[in-house]
């Protein structure tokens, strides 16, 4: 009898634990990251929903970037910096000794705060990723570079141009060509490291409604300074405050009804 | 005011000083074009450039100056052939392979190798290297082509390592950051992105590796064996342009044919020079201007 009453306990423990896994694309465990003696990320414990917008809010220096970055290894190029703690894609630990760093940054890409397309053509940009993981069939390369493109809502603006070089496009537009560059390697999840801060309204507004569109298909993670943007375009929101995670909640209850008194400080520009 | 004159004067010195450069290279272009062109009177643009023989102290005398040039191209291929594959990988070692201390330690090398005169490449030339190759190649001399390709491109290397690290080192960070991001590996990260990102500087540095060695003299006076005709492999001794003048201009009558033909070869030499450093140049500023 008691035997039974345990493995039914744990039946059902199994069972919430794989809905939890059905509904969370990655999650942070205890997460600490260090560069030298600077404790960058403290205790961090998040959880990503799949194909919903998470944004990451906080003072400058706080964290966002080191935590984003951890979360498809892009730390592990910094010589000096150490990492502790679980970070989970699906139900496997992305740190874990037997995990393919090249596998995990392609199924989580990142965009960059400032656009850096390669000095090279528009498609050879799209192309790069597809051909790093080995695909060389041009019919094949071609397609995914126009669906890419179109998914990044650049297409239309750069089709007759494709060999043209990427440095010569807007920065609004050499943002979504790194969009699309990121996307033609069918990521599962995409990183965005304030990708706006360096475009004007109407290209930042491109950019937003292109995130709304893309997490049909993708998870989002994106770091953003400006609130309102997070509030616009987000369906979480996590509020970082010198490593520490103050607040993760829906971006709804965040914005309206914080239940720490830090992050309504922070919303209500009291700092920051 | 005062402040106004003192910067005024600091101005005017510097200014004097740039100008002093430009006159001595307009005196040195001077020179070369009156001495050197008089050579025309006596024989034909044609013959002084694809003539096949040099017999400046015959009656009458040859000033072909076709086995002296293809002696210069010859050497200075063969030492691009060392120097561009050695030069360009240790630049590639510095700026993205070693940990600090084996780059300082490479970098101190390199610096080394630049420090040597080349009277002592020369001499290491003649006592230890052309015996070798003649004994391993089983020649008749060891005092080759060959032999001052090998000096002259170990002589290259620091020019191209130094040009090379610094472009390879001015490729934005960024630019390998996506590339990690989206799987690419170091290596690959190196070879699809920073080096075609730093190929025009990379390119600089070879062209002012060239012009080194198309410009050396000591080093293939002493070992490049000095004979004066076609070259038909790169085993046979060679005289190129340079060791030419040095070794003749001592000898010649001031004002006389052979004297002025040498100068004919000294303008080439200059143009030649003249020629790859402009298209450094030109190269350096293409890539500043893609890289922004
Ligand atoms: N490469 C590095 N080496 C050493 N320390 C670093 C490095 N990168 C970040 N840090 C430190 O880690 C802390 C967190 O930095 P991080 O870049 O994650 O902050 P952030 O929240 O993204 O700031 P911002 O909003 O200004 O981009 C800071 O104290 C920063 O100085
Ligand atoms: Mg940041």
């Amino acid at each position: 009898m008691v035997k039974m009453a345990i493995n039914m306990d744990y039946a059902e423990r199994r069972n919430r634990d794989l809905t939890f896994l059905k509904r969370f694309k990655m999650s942070t465990t205890n997460l600490n990251i260090w560069y030298g003696a600077v404790h960058a990320v403290k205790n961090i414990n998040l959880s990503i929903e799949k194909n919903k917008v998470i944004a990451i809010i906080g003072p400058s220096g706080c964290g966002k970037s080191t935590f984003l970055r951890s979360l498809n290894r892009m730390n592990d190029v910094i010589l000096k910096s150490r990492i502790e703690g679980k970070i989970l894609l699906d139900e496997k630990n992305i740190y874990d000794t037997d995990v393919d760093v090249v596998e995990i940054r392609r199924k989580i890409g990142m965009v960059f705060q400032k656009s850096n397309p390669f000095p090279k053509s528009i498609f050879e940009n799209v192309a790069y990723g597809l051909r790093v993981n080995g695909i060389k069939d041009k019919n094949y390369l071609e397609q995914k570079i126009e669906r890419s493109l179109k998914d990044a809502a650049l297409w239309k603006e750069v089709e007759d141009r494709l060999d043209s070089l990427a440095l010569d496009l807007s920065g609004g537009q050499q943002q979504r060509l790194c969009i699309a560059r990121a996307l033609a390697v069918e990521p599962e999840v995409v990183l965005f490291d304030e990708p706006c801060s360096a475009l004007d309204p109407t290209a930042t507004a491109k950019i937003e409604e292109l995130i709304q569109e893309l997490k049909k298909k993708y998870t989002i993670v994106i770091v953003t300074h400006n609130m309102q943007q997070a509030a616009r375009i987000s369906d979480f929101t996590a509020f970082f405050m010198l490593g520490e995670l103050i607040e993760f909640d829906k971006t709804d209850k965040i914005f309206t009804a914080p239940s720490k008194k830090t992050t309504e400080d922070y919303i209500t520009g009291r700092f920051g | 005011m005062k402040r106004r004159q003192k910067e005024n004067l600091i101005q005017g010195f510097f200014c004097g000083l740039s100008l002093c450069s430009i006159l001595f290279l307009l005196g040195i272009v001077i020179v070369l074009f009156k001495e050197g062109l008089p050579i025309f009177n006596v024989i034909s643009f044609g013959k002084l450039f694809f003539g096949k023989f040099w017999y400046p102290t015959y009656e009458p005398a040859d000033f072909g100056m076709l086995p002296l040039i293809l002696g210069s191209l010859m050497v200075t291929v063969g030492a691009l052939i060392i120097s561009v594959p050695l030069g360009v990988a240790s630049a590639i070692y510095i700026s993205e392979v070693a940990h600090p201390k084996g780059k300082e330690f490479v970098k101190l090398l390199i610096e080394l190798l630049a420090g040597v005169p080349s009277v002592v490449y020369g001499f290491f030339g003649m006592v230890f290297l052309a015996p070798l190759v003649q004994n391993f190649f089983g020649l008749p001399v060891g005092l080759n082509a060959f032999t001052a390709a090998i000096l002259l491109g170990v002589m290259a290397i620091p020019t191209i390592t130094s040009v090379s690290e610094d472009a390879i080192s001015a490729v934005p960070e960024s630019f390998k950051e996506a590339s990690y991001a989206l799987g690419a590996n170091r290596w690959e990260t190196t070879v699809k992105i920073t080096l075609p990102a730093a190929m025009g500087g990379i390119s600089t540095g070879i062209i002012l590796g060239m012009g080194r060695a198309v410009g050396e003299t000591m080093t293939v006076l002493m070992v490049a064996g000095g004979a004066a005709v076609i070259p038909h492999s790169f085993f046979e001794p060679v005289r190129t342009m340079t060791a030419t003048i040095a070794a003749e201009m001592g000898e010649t009558v001031v004002g006389g044919e052979h004297f002025h033909a040498l100068f004919a070869i000294a303008i080439v030499l200059f143009l030649m020079t003249l020629t790859f450093n402009i298209i450094a140049d030109f190269l350096s500023q293409r890539f500043r201007r893609r890289l922004r």
